[in-house]
């Protein structure tokens, strides 16, 4: 029993840390639209294969940056600039 | 008429897959006026293909492409041949087109439902309608084939009797490569799965399948030359789409999401049927085993399919960008299958020496066209190196059955108690 309320305290915290993590890190579309006029944003498009080019919605002047190569782009973006990572 | 109808839907389904749509308006669109006659040219090649193919068998029940080719090359090299061309298309080929039609309902039709769920349920019901009955399945395509071509339909005609709002400046196009030109070869794939014995000739469902899809592929590149800019269609990775909205609307979309969905439905649910059909044939070639007759093996090889597609959608096949170059590649193996069939035709009848000449230039010609499809392909050395790979699993999958009834003296038994 005891193990049983560790494991479920356990999942809740970890819950509840995703929660806030994600509340600090997703922006939702009207944000979105209303920052596109700001020359810091930049707009990473990471989806690849088919999840990219089986999709209609792709946002224009979205930079396509695969997450795999991560390595390869992240140095090319200033720390000052706000960056979106669009994935779904 | 029925069983024409029914023969004729899956070749037609396969041919209408989302993957053809997008190879047809990229083509339409790099290619310009020249890209129809490409299409001509595909189109009479593989007419031709399909008389080397259909029109001389003695025998239709017994002159299976497994069948005809083992005369030729051997049992074992003509079992892994079609079973790498056909095996590697159907598990690709699904897993590419099942993905996009997901897309395709979760942007079209209900944003809140996830794409992949849709795509699995897709993925469930083909499995389902296989499992019930072969007739079942056959019908399903058959309906599935329907609401393509009057979706399709709807929007040629819309598209044919109006014009553009605003008319695009002259749009001549230009004839880039004769690379680009052999893609339309690729457009017609699919001609060649006529699976329904209860048609008296094979030859006239592949080639009805031929100019049937032909005609509308042709009227749909013009339409979209004449509302999307050819630079467009060139670079969308959804030009079908593009032209669909272009020409009706909100509704074109609509339309055209169920020309994408029932599309890549009917051609999982053909490669599937035909799947069974090929398992048969192996099975009678002793390669693979029996499973209590024709059936079984026909559910548990739609099963088997149905695990292995749901594993690669599972573990992110279709996000890779190497799906493409595989399903090329798979693509590739067919086309050489072709060549051999073909050849292998003009070897069995070479008594009429004007039909062995005809099949020996068909051959020649695909196996040309597959040669330039391949070498230049924007990874060709790592394409080449999957189909090979593809062919030797293949070879080893087909020799491990007949060793097992050699060495195992159960299993020997069994296969010859089977045999009565």
């Amino acid at each position: 029993m005891k193990q049983l309320m560790l494991l479920l305290t356990l999942m809740i915290t970890l819950g509840a840390v995703s929660t806030v993590w994600s509340t600090e890190l997703i922006i939702d579309k009207d944000a979105l639209n209303d920052m596109l006029e700001s020359p810091d944003l930049v707009i990473l498009d990471v989806r690849t294969g088919k999840d990219w080019s089986s999709s209609e919605f792709k946002i224009k002047n979205a930079v396509r940056a695969p997450a795999s190569e991560y390595n390869d782009w992240s140095a090319s973006y200033s720390k000052d600039s706000t960056i979106v990572l669009y994935c779904a | 008429m029925k069983a024409l109808i029914l023969t004729i839907s899956i070749p037609i389904g396969v041919m209408f897959s989302p993957e053809t749509l997008v190879l047809l308006g990229n083509s339409a669109g790099y290619n310009g006026v020249y890209f129809y006659l490409s299409v001509v040219a595909a189109a009479l090649i593989l007419c031709g293909c399909a008389f080397c193919l259909f029109y001389p068998a003695r025998d239709p029940e017994q002159e299976s492409e497994v069948s005809q080719l083992t005369q030729s090359i051997g049992r074992f090299p003509a079992a892994a041949l079609v079973l790498s061309a056909r095996l590697s298309v159907t598990l690709l080929a699904a897993t590419s087109v099942l993905v996009t039609a997901g897309f395709a309902f979760n942007e079209i039709f209900v944003y809140w439902f996830p794409n992949f769920g849709f795509a699995f349920l897709l993925l469930g019901f083909i499995l389902v309608c296989n499992l019930v009955r072969t007739s079942w399945a056959l019908n399903f395509q058959a309906l599935l084939v329907a609401f393509t071509l009057l979706s399709f339909s709807v929007l040629l005609f819309n598209g044919l009797t109006s014009s553009p709002a605003k008319p695009l400046p002259a749009q001549t196009g230009e004839f880039t490569s004769l690379a680009a030109a052999t893609w339309a070869l690729l457009l017609f794939l699919g001609f060649d799965l006529i699976i329904n014995s209860r048609v008296k000739s094979k030859l006239l469902p592949a080639v009805a399948a031929i100019c049937v899809v032909g005609v509308l592929f042709v009227l749909w590149a013009a339409v979209s030359r004449v509302y999307v800019p050819t630079a467009s269609l060139t670079e969308s990775t959804l030009p079908h789409l593009k032209a669909a909205r272009a020409v009706l609307g909100q509704n074109g979309r609509l339309l055209m999401g169920v020309v994408v969905i029932c599309g890549a439905t009917a051609a999982v649910n053909g490669l599937f049927l035909y799947m069974g059909k090929t398992a048969r044939n192996l099975a009678d070639q002793q390669v693979i085993p029996r499973f209590k007759g024709e059936r079984t093996l026909h559910r548990l090889i739609s099963i088997l399919m149905f695990v292995t597609i749901g594993v690669f959608m599972m573990t992110g096949l279709a996000g890779e960008e190497k799906l493409s170059l595989y399903y090329r590649g798979a693509l590739l193996l067919w086309l050489v299958l072709l060549v051999f069939r073909c050849f292998t035709s003009a070897r069995l009848h070479s008594a009429s020496k004007r039909f062995s000449a005809i099949g020996v230039a068909i051959g020649s010609t695909i196996g040309l066209i597959a040669v330039i499809i391949a070498a230049t392909a924007e990874h060709a050395k790592e394409q080449f190196i999957f189909c090979l790979l593809v062919y030797i699993v293949a070879l080893l999958l087909v020799l491990i059955w007949p060793v097992m009834v050699k060495s195992i003296p159960a299993v020997k038994r069994h296969t010859e108690k089977e045999k009565f």
